[in-house]
Formats: structure tokens, C-alpha cells, sequence
């Protein structure tokens, strides 16, 4: 193969690598026994441990932006519902799922690659397969099953904390009374809004678990490989939420 | 080490999993307008033009929201918008209720609106349809209808008397213009007293129509499509009639005047007889006439089966 | 038995491996001896198949392991015990259950039982008492006896030691030295040691391949190498502050 062409194949290998990993990784999906223990490890450290920061930054987002649209919409000719229309709706659509991926994009996508990139460059990989086990189904399937069962869970969680310290700066800030609010936040309601949140937020825990695993497991290079690794695990991750969040939207909206 | 300490991390897992699926239910739920604890009971509708109408759109009972709508798609066997929506338990739905769309939805706010049919009927079944909103064609129709029909009726009545009298008055015998009146009268005293017959049942179906919401109801599900082609089918009948009382109209017209010149004196009745274009202007205008009612007698069926498909309802 | 057949590998181009050929023998215990960077891990990794070789064959009592199923390639690798180079511990788990987890996953031992084997394990290793300490509060020398411990835990008929006294003070290395003896001859285990520790190699070893380069330049036994004149392999044995016919005292 000419070396000029290097350059042009290395996304298609990347692409193949990745796939190979996870296709390995699914396969071994019946082998329950082995990963049964570190897939609750892990979606303790990957859900419930991040319920505390996810339930800031969406507290946070969902009051910013209640008192955003409040000092947007000051006009006698806008009823005062309509803030409630446009924070729930977002909360629940995007805000919510996306301020969730990102935060694990950081949280748990760096985390596991430098896990797995560690356990890479001190043999430690090696070592589980020298056993005999599959690595992959002890290492990648708990990490990227408990970040689609769990991710869920946060986005849930966050929507909630979202909206209602939305209701809470609504009342505090004098802005408009919680009856109004939920008036408005129902008017535009539909019942498909939070379950499309819901399989973003499954789709985001994919993409976030599975591209930290690939970029950890497959790193080269000694601890300064754990450093790339680990960066490169966290950027990927967003940059392909928000591949993923335009995707989803074209797809199911 | 205890069974719950070594179960910890699944105990932790199961508990977040729970609770985030009840809030999820939940949440989905009071931002629904849906009753969180209370059960809902779903129904069905057609509807001629759903009107923007989209799932999660809120259903009002006399101004209350009492639930939301679940889902909307269009029903290729029927033509229609079939529209299932959800209402809380504890409110009932007479038999006779019916539904129709209120809201515009240029402003988003699209909302059914049920019209409860009479309290006192038994409330309708879980999962029943209920009939759209009467299409305003047909409501209209259907208070039209009496009115053209008295008209006719009326006009058979006068025009049988001027023809009785005009045929009086030429007492010629074998003259054509005669014949032809005696036959014409004959013609009319069928008619009117078929009209008669019918009208009486017509306008029951009509009143009907008009009024029992719950006869349409039934009249929605078997022959669902056969309402809008009902209202339509009236429609022409009525164009037909309105035609035929025009006509009628002309012909009592002129075989007044003729009777006005006679009675006046000017000219006699045998040169009238004899005048070639009067008499074949009067001729034309009752043979056409003639030939409408003698069908009209012949087939009552023809034009009054629309008015009977009606009676199926 | 083992058997690598003219194993080729390299990475990015760069010839790693080229045509190794090599036989071990049940029961005897072989030293791969070589300069750092000659490959040595490398051809130790081909031997359980975590590396794929460009061309050749490694097999396993008859079976080529690259030409089997993944779950059946699993299977051969549980009859290995794997020293890695740098214990390769897992960092998330104690001492103990490092030494556990073989156990753990590959048996139907009660808890008591696996207790018991551990502790037998660790005793081996001269390291009784650090059960619960965490891979990081460990030494290097001590991290690579726990390692051992948990390579030798499910009783392997091969057992791979990379550098297994490298970077350690003279004593405990003489303990690693009469541990690979000791297994070798009680439990007529086959023994691979990788090594560039020249002592270790003429306490343990029966026989002694040298990877010179890539290639597999001299492999002879203990007596072989005594009287051997191949002026590279005696000057790989001369670095090593070794000389022919007297055995020298352990450097650190
Ligand atoms: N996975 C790998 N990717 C690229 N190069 C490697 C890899 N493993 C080993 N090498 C290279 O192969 C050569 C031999 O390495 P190794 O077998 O570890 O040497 P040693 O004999 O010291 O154990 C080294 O130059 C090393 O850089
Ligand atoms: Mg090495």
C-alpha cells in the first residue's frame, strides 16, 4: 500500500477498529457472569455518582434560563406562561440531556479512558486476557451497558431538578407563579418530548462509553498515551453528542 | 459481610432506576393534565379535519381540560382523521357526545372540545368512538331541506288550482291545451299528495338528524363515509327541487295571466286557443314541467332516496 | 509443549520477530535471554496469542493457538500462569484479591477455600501479611511477587515470568529464583523465563535461547553455553559481568 495513502485510510481504520470492538464487545454480552459485577461498580460510578453534579448544572440551567426568557419576553403582548413553554420544552428536549452528556462526556468518558488506558500500558489488559478471560466483555460491556441504562436515569433526574428550580426562580424572582408556569410548560406538552429524551440521553450514554472504552483500550504509549487518550476521550465524546443530537433530531423529529 | 452490604451497588441501581422511572411516569403525566393516581379512560373519534390537532393536544369538557389527546392519524378506510385521546376516569360521557375541533393552529393551541350528548343517557363505553363534529354542510342541508319542500308543496297546491281553473274555462272538448292541463293536474295531485306522504317523514328524519346526536352516532359507524356523501346527495336534491319550483313557479305565472286576459276580456278564448305562439309558449313551458313531475311521480324514489338514506341512520 | 515456527512480526514496518523458531519442552525450564528491545516480550506475548504473528506458527501441545477460536484460544490460555514485566496488577483491587480473582472467576471454590489458596500463594511469595494492601502502596519487587502469586494461583502447567527479577535487591531475587526452581521441580511445571539477569538464568534455567536482533540466534543448554564461543552471545554474557566457568555474585 502506497504510504501517501495512510493518511486517507486512518478514519476507515479507526472506524473498523471501533466497530470490531464493540461487535466483540456485544458478542460477548451472554457471558453475564463475568462483567455482572463490575456492570453494577460501574453504573454506580457512572450514574450514581454523578447525580450530585448533574443535579447542579441542571438546576442551574434551568434557572438561567427562566430568568433568560423572563428578561427576553418583557412585553405586555406575551403572556407570562410562555416562559414555562419555552423552559420546560427545552429542559425536557435538550438542555437536560445535552448539559447531562457533556458533563459525563467529562466525568466518566475521561475517566474511563485513562482506566482503560492505564490497565493498557501496565499490562494489565494483557494480563486479564492471559487468564483467559475476555477483556472485553469484563472491561468494555459494563462500562457502555451502564452508560445506556444509566445516563437515562440522570437525564430523568436532571429534567426534573431542571424545571423545578425553573417553578422555584420563577416564584423567587417574582417572574411569574408556579400555576402559570406549569400552564405554560403543559400547553406545548406532548408525551413524546421526554421519551425522545430519554432515547437521546441512551444514545448519548453509547456514544460517551463507547468512545472512551475504544479511545482507552486501544492506547499506545505510556503514560503521556493515557494523556492523549483521556483528552481525546472527553473532545470525541462531545463533538459526537452533538453529532448524535442533530442525528436524533432529523431522524425522530 | 451481610447479603445487603454485598448487594449494595445493585440495591443503589435498583432504587435510582425506580425512582427515575416514576418520575418519568409521573412527570409525563402532570405535565399531561392527566390524573397522576386516578385511571384514564380512552375513546376514540373521526373526524372529518383534524385541524393541526397533535398528540398531547388537550381535550375540554365545557371549557375544563379533562384530558389529552394520544394520538392522531389519518384513517385511509374512512377518509378521516381518526383521533384516540385519553380523559380522566371520573368523567363520563352520555351516549350522544360528540367531539369537534376548537383552536387555531396557526397559534399552536389546537384543542377537541367534546359536546356532551343529553345527561340523562347511559355514558358511553371505554374505547367507543364518538362521531365528529356534524359537518356544518350537512346540518345546514338538513334545515334547508324543509323549507324548499314547503315551497313545492305550495306551489303544487296553487298551480293545481290555476290548472283546474284554466281547464274549466276551456271547455272545448279535445282541445290540446286541455288535455294537456287535465293531465298536468293529475299529475300535481299526485305529486302533492305524495309530497304530502313524504314530507311528514322527511321531516322527522330531519328533525332527527338535526337534533338526536346519538342517531348519528350509530349512523357514524356502519356507513361512516355515507354521511358526507348524504350531505351532498341533499345537496343536489335540493338544487333539483329548487329547479323544478322555479319552473312550476313560471308555469303558474303564465297560466294566471292567461286566465287575467280572459277574465279581462281582451281577445277571446278561441283565439287564444288559436294563437299559434301563445299557445305554443304555454304548451313548451308545460310540457317541461309536465315531464319533471310525471318523473318526479313516476320515480318518487329517485328523488327522495337521498332523503331516505337519511332513514337508515 | 510449545513449538514457535518461523514467527515473523513487526510494528509500523519495523521487523520485530523475524523467523523465530523455538521448542519448549514439558517440564524444563527455558530462559529467553537479550538486550532490552530485542523482542523478548514481544515473542513471550505470541507465545498465549495476545499478539497475531505476520507469518509463522506458535503451537500449543500440537494446537496452532492462531488458527483456533477465540473461546477455545481462552481455554489453552488457562493452563498459562503469566508474570508480566511490570507485575501488571490490578490497580483497582487489594492484594489479596488480585491473587483471589483467577480464583474467583475460573472456580466453584468457597470463599474459605479461596481464602486459603491465597494465602498459600502469598506465603509462597514470602509476602504473607499484605493481603490487604493496595497495588499502590506496594514496592515494585513486592508488587511482582503478588503478581506471581496470582499466576501460580490456579496451578498453570506453563508459567511465563517477564523480568521476573529485574529491578529487584539480590535476596528477594534469589527467593524469585528458588520459587521457579521449586515449582518446576515439585509441580513439574514448564517454566519460560524471560530475562536479561544472567544469575537467575544459570540458577533456573536448562536451557537458554538468545534473541539477538530480532532473531533467534543461539539456543543450547546451560553446559552449551558454557562452552560456547559465539563471540555475540559472550559479549551479551560479558555486559552481564558473568564469566565463563565462575559463576560471579549478583549485581545491583
Ligand atoms: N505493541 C507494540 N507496538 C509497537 N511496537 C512495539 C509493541 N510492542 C513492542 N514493540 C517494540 O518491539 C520492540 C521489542 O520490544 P520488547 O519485546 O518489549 O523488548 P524486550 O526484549 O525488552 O522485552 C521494541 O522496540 C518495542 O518498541
Ligand atoms: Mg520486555
Amino acid at each position: 500500500m502506497p504510504k501517501s495513502l495512510t493518511p486517507f485510510l486512518q478514519p476507515f481504520r479507526t472506524l473498523g477498529q471501533y466497530t470490531l470492538l464493540l461487535a466483540h464487545a456485544f458478542s460477548a454480552l451472554g457471558e453475564f457472569k463475568t462483567y455482572r459485577k463490575n456492570l453494577f461498580d460501574q453504573m454506580v460510578r457512572i450514574g450514581i455518582d454523578s447525580i450530585p453534579i448533574v443535579a447542579m448544572a441542571s438546576a442551574f440551567s434551568g434557572a438561567v434560563m427562566t430568568v433568560q426568557t423572563a428578561y427576553q419576553l418583557v412585553s405586555p403582548f406575551i403572556p407570562k406562561t410562555v416562559i414555562g413553554a419555552v423552559v420546560a420544552p427545552s429542559m425536557i428536549l435538550e438542555l437536560a440531556v445535552v448539559v447531562t452528556g457533556f458533563i459525563l462526556a467529562g466525568r466518566v468518558g475521561a475517566r474511563i479512558a485513562a482506566e482503560l488506558g492505564t490497565m493498557r500500558v501496565t499490562e494489565q489488559i494483557d494480563a486479564l486476557e492471559a487468564m483467559g478471560l475476555n477483556s472485553v466483555s469484563y472491561l468494555v460491556v459494563p462500562r457502555v451497558l451502564a452508560g445506556m441504562i444509566m445516563v437515562p436515569v440522570l437525564y430523568v433526574v436532571a429534567c426534573f431538578i431542571g424545571i423545578a428550580s425553573g417553578i422555584l426562580v420563577a416564584n423567587l424572582g417574582g417572574f411569574l407563579s408556579t400555576g402559570e408556569f406549569l400552564q405554560g410548560a403543559r400547553q406545548f406538552f406532548k408525551p413524546f418530548d421526554p421519551i425522545f429524551g430519554v432515547i437521546k440521553a441512551f444514545v448519548f450514554g453509547f456514544v460517551i462509553t463507547s468512545i472512551s472504552c475504544y479511545k482507552g483500550y486501544f492506547t499506545q504509549g505510556g503514560a503521556e498515551g493515557v494523556g492523549r487518550s483521556t483528552t481525546q476521550a472527553a473532545v470525541l465524546s462531545c463533538v459526537y453528542i452533538l453529532v448524535a443530537d442533530l442525528v436524533l433530531a432529523v431522524l425522530l423529529l | 459481610m451481610n447479603a445487603l452490604m454485598t448487594y449494595r451497588n445493585e440495591l443503589k441501581v435498583g432504587v435510582a432506576l425506580v425512582v427515575a422511572a416514576l418520575i418519568l411516569f409521573f412527570g409525563t403525566r402532570f405535565l399531561l393534565n392527566l390524573p397522576l393516581f386516578e385511571r384514564t379512560i380512552t375513546y376514540e373519534t373521526l373526524l372529518p379535519d383534524a385541524g393541526g390537532l397533535v398528540d398531547g393536544s388537550l381535550v375540554r369538557l365545557k371549557g375544563v381540560v379533562v384530558g389529552r389527546v394520544t394520538e392522531v392519524h389519518y384513517d385511509p378506510q374512512s377518509g378521516m382523521a381518526r383521533v384516540r385521546f385519553q380523559i380522566h376516569g371520573g368523567v363520563p360521557l352520555p351516549e350522544g357526545s360528540y367531539t369537534r375541533i376548537a383552536g387555531l393552529a396557526m397559534f399552536g393551541n389546537v384543542e377537541m372540545e367534546i359536546v356532551p350528548g343529553p345527561a340523562g343517557n347511559p355514558p358511553l363505553k371505554p374505547g367507543s368512538r364518538l362521531p365528529g363534529h356534524l359537518d356544518g354542510g350537512l346540518a345546514a342541508v338538513a334545515e334547508e331541506v324543509p323549507a324548499v319542500l314547503q315551497r313545492l308543496n305550495t306551489l303544487l297546491e296553487r298551480f293545481d288550482m290555476a290548472a283546474e281553473a284554466a281547464a274549466t274555462q276551456l271547455s272545448t272538448p279535445g282541445s290540446d291545451l286541455r288535455l294537456t292541463l287535465q293531465a298536468l293536474r293529475q299529475s300535481t295531485q299526485t305529486l302533492a299528495t305524495l309530497l304530502q306522504r313524504e314530507q311528514q317523514h322527511i321531516t322527522r328524519t330531519l328533525e332527527n338528524l338535526a337534533i338526536t346526536s346519538d342517531q348519528l352516532r350509530e349512523a357514524a359507524s356502519p356507513t361512516a363515509d355515507s354521511l358526507q356523501a348524504a350531505a351532498a346527495q341533499l345537496r343536489h336534491l335540493l338544487r333539483r327541487l329548487e329547479a323544478s319550483t322555479a319552473s312550476l313557479e313560471q308555469a303558474t305565472a303564465s297560466l294566471d295571466r292567461i286566465l287575467t286576459h280572459i277574465a279581462s276580456g281582451q281577445g277571446t278564448l278561441g283565439r287564444l286557443i288559436y294563437d299559434e305562439t301563445l299557445y305554443l309558449k304555454l304548451d313548451t313551458t308545460l310540457t317541461g314541467l309536465n315531464r319533471i313531475l310525471r318523473d318526479f311521480e313516476a320515480n318518487p324514489g329517485r328523488y327522495l332516496r337521498e332523503l331516505r338514506l337519511i332513514d337508515v341512520f | 509443549m510449545i513449538q514457535v515456527e518461523h514467527l515473523y512480526k513487526s510494528f509500523d514496518g519495523r521487523a520485530v520477530l523475524v523467523d523465530v523458531s523455538l521448542e519448549i519442552r514439558d517440564g524444563e525450564t527455558l530462559a529467553i535471554i537479550g538486550r532490552s528491545g530485542s523482542g523478548k516480550s514481544v515473542l513471550m506475548k505470541h507465545l498465549i496469542g495476545l499478539l497475531k504473528p505476520d507469518r509463522g506458527r506458535v503451537l500449543v501441545d500440537g494446537v496452532d493457538i492462531n488458527a483456533i477460536s477465540y473461546e477455545a484460544l481462552r481455554r489453552i490460555r488457562r493452563q498459562f500462569g503469566v508474570l508480566f514485566q511490570g507485575g501488571a496488577l490490578f490497580d483497582s483491587m487489594n492484594a489479596f484479591e488480585n491473587v483471589a480473582f483467577p480464583l474467583r472467576t475460573f472456580t466453584n471454590l468457597s470463599e474459605a477455600e479461596i481464602r486459603r489458596r491465597v494465602q498459600e500463594c502469598l506465603e509462597l511469595v514470602q509476602l504473607p501479611d499484605v493481603g490487604p494492601k493496595m497495588p499502590d502502596e506496594l514496592s515494585g519487587g513486592m508488587k511482582k511477587r503478588v503478581a506471581l502469586a496470582r499466576a501460580i494461583a490456579l496451578q498453570p502447567r506453563y508459567i511465563i515470568y517477564d523480568e521476573p527479577t529485574t529491578g529487584l535487591d539480590p535476596e528477594t531475587a534469589n527467593a524469585i529464583d528458588e520459587l521457579i526452581n521449586d515449582l518446576n521441580h515439585r509441580l513439574n511445571v514448564t517454566g519460560i523465563v524471560v530475562t536479561h539477569d544472567m544469575h537467575s538464568v544459570l540458577s533456573v534455567a536448562d536451557r537458554v535461547a538468545f534473541l539477538y536482533q530480532g532473531r533467534m540466534h543461539w539456543v543450547g543448554t546451560i553446559d552449551a553455553l558454557h562452552r560456547s564461543d559465539d563471540p555475540i552471545l559472550l559479549s551479551f554474557v560479558k555486559a552481564s559481568e558473568y564469566q565463563i566457568g565462575q559463576p560471579i555474585s549478583r549485581s545491583t
